[in-house]
């Protein structure tokens, strides 16, 4: 989840792979979640699928942004009796700017709402004050990208930390794969912080993080083949 | 048993309760086993025969109560659902 800008040129459109199977990852635990929910009709099950869902949502306008963020601009120039057509791409700077907030925006509210699920929180308070920060980081995180990055780090910190509790308390396999995934996560949310460095560390961050989502999705396909 | 069940562990207690038994049980049994009263149980079995996870069987003058395909199904998507729920802290 990165500015367009900082990937390099040869790694284009693979990085929109990555994030479409992180989008199937999300995607497919925000239905099974769901229909838990339906099942059970217990709310943590519906607002765990609400948070993944914002999550999918978020890299599937990340990967619209990306192949979107140039268009095709046609001029039609006279010259004489010569009508010269020439064909440019430029930058839609306001669809940029909104397109890129939306999606920060989706990413850190669905990290929120996983954090409050997972802490079992009830004070609406801290509920407020979470999502605002997630709103100020989304909207700063156009100008100062860190900003972004930071927060989104420290959520899946609170996140990871959890899982390794939950992995201490039942020591099983598949918690274990879980707490695993979200370090992943985590750690490639660090490396996108580091970006300015090289831009081969936005294909590092890109990878760990893909292999985050894929060690979700083995957990995940693990737990309905049992 | 856990003292505080919900809905659906009663339901799945049960139903564990009659396929630890070979998929068939006296209610009697199934009353002991599940630690449910004659009344719960009543109630509940209604309940599992409506939703076709359970049906009676009558041989000679003993009444049973065996498993059908659904409840298997049920036990399995059960067993998952708990899964998933320890493993992703729910």
């Amino acid at each position: 989840m990165v500015t367009f800008a900082f990937s390099p040129s040869w790694f284009l459109g693979i990085d929109a792979i990555f994030q479409l199977v992180t989008v199937l990852v999300t995607l497919l635990i925000a239905v099974y979640s769901h229909k838990l929910y339906k099942f059970t009709k217990e709310k943590s099950y519906r607002f765990f699928s609400y948070a993944f869902l914002l999550i999918g949502i978020s890299y599937i306008i990340n990967i619209l942004m990306n192949i979107s963020v140039y268009y095709p601009v046609i001029k039609v120039t006279q010259v004489g009796i010569f009508t010269i057509i020439t064909k440019t791409f430029e930058r839609v700077e306001i669809f940029y700017a909104v397109g890129f907030f939306v999606l920060r925006f989706l990413l850190l509210l669905g990290l929120v709402m996983l954090l409050l699920v997972l802490d079992k929180k009830q004070d609406k308070k801290y509920g407020f004050l979470l999502i605002y920060l997630a709103f100020v980081s989304a909207l700063f995180g156009n100008y100062i990208f860190h900003i972004f990055h930071i927060t989104t780090s420290l959520l899946l910190l609170f996140i990871f930390i959890y899982y390794y509790n939950n992995y201490l308390k039942y020591k099983s396999r598949n918690s274990f794969c879980v707490a695993l995934s979200f370090l992943l996560i985590f750690i490639s949310q660090i490396v996108f912080i580091l970006l300015t460095v090289h831009p081969v560390l936005y294909v590092v961050a890109e990878s760990i993080q893909l292999l985050g989502y894929l060690l979700l999705l083995f957990t995940f396909i693990s737990i309905l083949k049992k | 048993m856990n003292a505080r069940r919900n809905k659906l562990d009663i339901v799945n207690d049960m139903l564990t309760s009659i396929n630890e038994k070979g998929g068939k049980i006296k209610p009697t049994h199934l009353m002991y086993k599940a630690n449910l009263s004659h009344k719960l149980l009543s109630q509940y079995l209604e309940d599992l025969v409506s939703n076709e996870l359970v049906k009676e069987v009558s041989e000679g003058s003993n009444k049973y109560l065996v498993l059908t395909e659904k409840g298997v199904d049920f036990l399995n998507q059960f067993r998952k659902m708990k899964e998933f729920q320890k493993s992703f802290g729910l």
